[in-house]
Parts: C-alpha cells; structure tokens; sequence
C-alpha cells in the first residue's frame, strides 16, 4: 500500500507545479505527467532499491522527465527542464519531510 | 520518596534511547537475510557455532548443523562464526557460557571465520527486496566479514516496477508517433 500512496503523492504534487506552468487541456495535462512519472517513479525506487544515491537517481529523473516534458508538451528545453526540476524538487522535498 | 521517583525517571530516560532502536519507523520494515556456510562439510574435524556480541542472554551460542545455516538472531546482535576443533567442543561447556567467562572461552578456544554478519536488515517499504540470502565459503586462516556470493529475494513490487514503465513507455512512444505522423500528414 506504500508504494502506491507514496506514487499519489508524487503525481499529484508534480502535477499541481505543472499546472502552475501551463494552465490549459487540464486532461491531457494530467494524463502526460501520470505517464511521465509511471515511467520514471518505478524505475528510480527500481534503483534506489540497489543503489540508494538519492541525488545522482534524481538528477537522472529530472533528465529524463525533461526530456519527455520537452517531447510531450513541446516546450523548449530551457521551460522543460526548469518545470521538471521545480516538480521533482518539491516532491522530493515533501518526500524527505514525510520519511 | 520524591528522590525514588526522580531516580526512577532518570533511569526511564536512560533506557528510552534502547526502546525506541525497536521502533520500526513508518514507511521502513525489516527483511530477514539468511546466511548459509557453503563448504561447512570441507572440514569434519571442526564444529562452526555462532555468537553475538551482545553476550550469551541476548544471542546465545548456537552450533550450526550440516546443512550450513546460521540462525537468525537479534538485530543488534553483530553475529560472528567460530570454528572450534570437535574433540575441544563440550556441550556443557556451551550451556555454562555466561557474561564473565563468555570473552576468554572464545577467546582461547576458537577461531573467528565471519565476522559482522546480519540476519536482517531495515529497507524502505517500496523496496523490491523481501529476502537476502547470503553464501560463505570459509577458510580457517581467513575472517570473512562480507559474503563470497549473495541472491535477493523479490516480491511483486519487482514485476510491478519493470513491467508499468515499459508500458508507460510505450503509451509516451505511440503519443510522439501519433503526434509526428499527423503533423506531416
């Protein structure tokens, strides 16, 4: 039950900062960062499980996030990534705050 | 009377740091490593018991059979393995240990072969890991202090974290190609 409940956290946080970004297709919006982050989500805790350097897993999230942001949204590189590291550094705040 | 109760809060306070080490936080849990010596039968002339360092109340001496598999103990017990020849090994001797003599009997009579070893450890909840099981081969002239192989257990987290983002992956992939095929339509 964690693990789903610690991913509802980090969805509705990243997607909350996403919609300080961009305020429109709210749906599509929310279905981009749910499969944003089910690609990103299992794969870091996948790693931290192994490997647990925190930082280095969540640049490697905040890249790739970027990337798909960049992709998905069509915004430029500088937008995509400023948006991803806004979004995953405050769910990784709440995150440690929480733990 | 007031001096018995301060004394008594003192002591309460003294003891409050051992009691919460039993405290699981939320969102940790403990898995259970077990750990087998490999080779235990390469050496018929040596019985392998093992120990903890918190002394024989708390983890108590355990001769550890054919099979290889050392007991699980108290998670603060820092486990080591000794060899001891048989014809030295008397069972009374191990049921006699206690706090005072337990030093010198490990002391004189036994050779350390593992040292430091865990039989549980504490994992995030969203770990994939629900087993660790840890192989030793042991050599008399050597302290062991890490395994010389080890496999993890899995549980369906493991599944659960390949198998979504590949078809997250896939769902992102067909939403760019969609997207890219319309644009040059």
């Amino acid at each position: 039950m964690w693990p789903l409940l610690n991913f509802l956290l980090t969805f509705i946080i990243e997607l909350i900062i996403f919609y300080l970004f961009f305020r429109k297709n709210y749906l599509k919006t929310a279905f981009y960062v749910l499969f944003i982050n089910l690609f990103t989500w299992p794969i870091a805790n996948l790693i931290y499980s192994v490997w647990p350097f925190l930082f280095f897993i969540e640049m490697g999230v905040l890249i790739i996030e970027g990337f798909f942001i960049m992709l998905l949204f069509k915004f430029n590189w500088k937008k995509a990534f400023l948006i991803s590291f806004v979004a995953n550094f405050i769910s990784s705040l709440v995150g440690l705050i929480l733990s | 009377m007031k001096k018995i109760i301060l004394l008594v809060f003192l002591l309460a306070f003294a003891f409050l740091p051992l009691v919460s080490a039993d405290i699981i936080e939320p969102g940790y849990k403990y898995i259970p490593i077990y750990n087998y010596i490999t080779n235990i039968n390469d050496f018929p002339d040596y019985a392998f018991i093992s120990t903890g360092s918190l002394g024989p109340d708390m983890c108590p001496v355990k001769v550890i059979d054919s099979s290889g598999k050392i007991e699980s103990y108290y998670k603060f017990c820092g486990v080591s393995v000794y060899a001891i020849k048989k014809s030295e090994l008397k069972e009374e001797d191990l049921e006699n240990l206690s706090r005072e003599n337990f030093e010198a009997f490990f002391s004189n009579n036994t050779i350390k072969v593992i040292g430091d070893l865990q039989t549980s450890k504490y994992i995030p909840v969203s770990s994939t890991e629900n087993s660790i099981t840890n192989y030793y081969i042991v050599d008399l002239d050597k302290l062991k202090i890490s395994p010389d192989s080890k496999t993890i257990g899995r549980n369906w987290l493991f599944y659960f974290y390949i198998i979504i983002p590949i078809i997250a992956l896939i769902i992102i992939g067909l939403i760019i190609w969609k997207r890219k095929n319309v644009a040059s339509a």
